[in-house]
């Protein structure tokens, strides 16, 4: 700490709290706490009274201070920060359930040593039962450390499959696209297609049989890429193969020109 | 100007017509009547995906995609090729069709690696 500049007041701050609870028709019941030490007030209120909350809060250079969070919305007079709640305007916000109230005060700032969150004490409420048509409280936590707890596990749920086709009607259209490829083949023949041209001395012809075994490798590459492999794998097998391809079919095709008439 | 019979003037133009169409095509290289085939192959394998998808339904739509997308992509390629062979076109004068042919298998491995794997 000593190391620091002077001017920066980082360190232990100090509060000094008081809590009033106001009657209109009544005088005032004051009590002052002592922070940081332990208090348990037990205060009992009705929504024709107020309560007041104060707390001043200076560095340990003696400034005031305004920390970057508290709890309560309060108005900051001067070097005092204030809060008053006005039961009877609050009385919607506590969904009308009277009982027992827990008062905690959280003060916390990022160059505050002792930020704290730190039970005050409790407040009996005695509030006017809930008219018909005041908005239902939400469901109570079971337990506060719940909401730290594991969350329910998210199932993805998937697309419900359509009602397939009966069987005839898909193996009536397999055999329907069956037909362009026999009409395919049946008019390569008709056409008078040849191999004549395939290369025949041997090393020419050992390239394009090579050539033609990678095609038909990287198409069955494909198959098992559909049927079963992931793309990493089929990737990977892909480029040695595209690599062999590439070397083979370039020396196919420089030998093919060297045949031809022209 | 009436014609008495004006249907079986134009049924005579019209065998005029076809014939004369095909004693054109006739004088096609070889090479590239292989290509047009192969198109006309293509082509009607997608049609009759698409049939498919009409009557039955489209429930695995991405298959069905794959499919007509192979089919037809396919098809655009061979008539890329078909463009490149064809002695007649001059743009592609220096363009061995041996290249065209690299091309062409380069591009339909491609375009099938893509397919298997939108095909699911």
């Amino acid at each position: 700490m000593e190391a620091l500049p002077e001017g920066v007041d980082i360190g232990d701050y100090v509060f000094a709290f008081e809590i009033v609870l106001s009657d209109p028709e009544l005088k005032s019941n004051m009590q002052l706490l002592d922070l940081p030490g332990k208090n348990d007030v037990a205060l009992s209120a009705n929504h024709l009274q107020k309560l007041h909350l104060s707390f001043l809060l200076t560095t340990p250079l003696g400034k005031p201070f305004k920390p970057h969070q508290h709890i309560f919305v309060v108005e900051n007079t001067g070097k005092q920060f204030k809060i008053t709640l006005d039961f009877l305007g609050l009385v919607e916000k506590f969904f009308y359930l009277s009982g027992q109230c827990d008062i905690e005060l959280t003060v916390g700032d990022a160059v505050m040593e002792n930020s704290f969150l730190q039970l005050l004490g409790s407040i009996e409420l005695d509030l006017p039962k809930a008219p018909e048509k005041a908005t239902q409280p939400p469901p109570q936590v079971v337990s506060p450390y719940l909401r730290f707890g594991p969350k329910a596990e998210i199932n993805h749920i998937f697309r419900v499959p359509e009602k397939r086709p009966p069987q005839e009607v898909s193996y009536a259209f397999l055999g329907l696209v069956l037909v362009p490829l026999l009409t395919f083949l049946v008019g390569l023949l008709r056409l008078g297609v040849n191999f004549k041209n395939f290369p025949t001395s041997a090393v020419p012809a050992t390239f394009a049989i090579l050539f033609h075994g990678g095609i038909a490798a990287v198409l069955l590459l494909y198959v098992l890429f559909w049927l079963k492999l992931d793309l990493f794998t089929t990737l990977k097998t892909l480029g040695l193969l595209g690599i062999f391809l590439m070397f083979v079919g370039h020396r196919t095709f420089l030998t093919l020109p060297q045949q031809q008439p022209s | 100007m009436v014609k008495p019979s004006s249907s079986a003037a134009t049924k005579d133009d019209a065998r005029a017509l076809i014939h004369s169409l095909r004693s054109a095509y006739s004088a096609t290289p070889t090479n590239l009547k292989i290509i047009d085939l192969y198109v006309v192959f293509a082509v009607s394998t997608a049609l009759i995906q698409v049939a498919y998808m009409a009557i039955v339904g489209s429930f695995p739509f991405n298959s069905f995609l794959s499919g007509v997308l192979s089919c037809v992509g396919t098809a655009v390629l061979a008539v890329c090729l078909r463009i490149q062979v064809n002695k007649e076109n001059k743009e592609f004068k220096d363009l061995p069709p041996e290249r065209a042919f690299a091309d062409f298998v380069l591009c339909n491995l491609v375009l099938h690696l893509v397919i298997m794997n939108f095909l699911g």
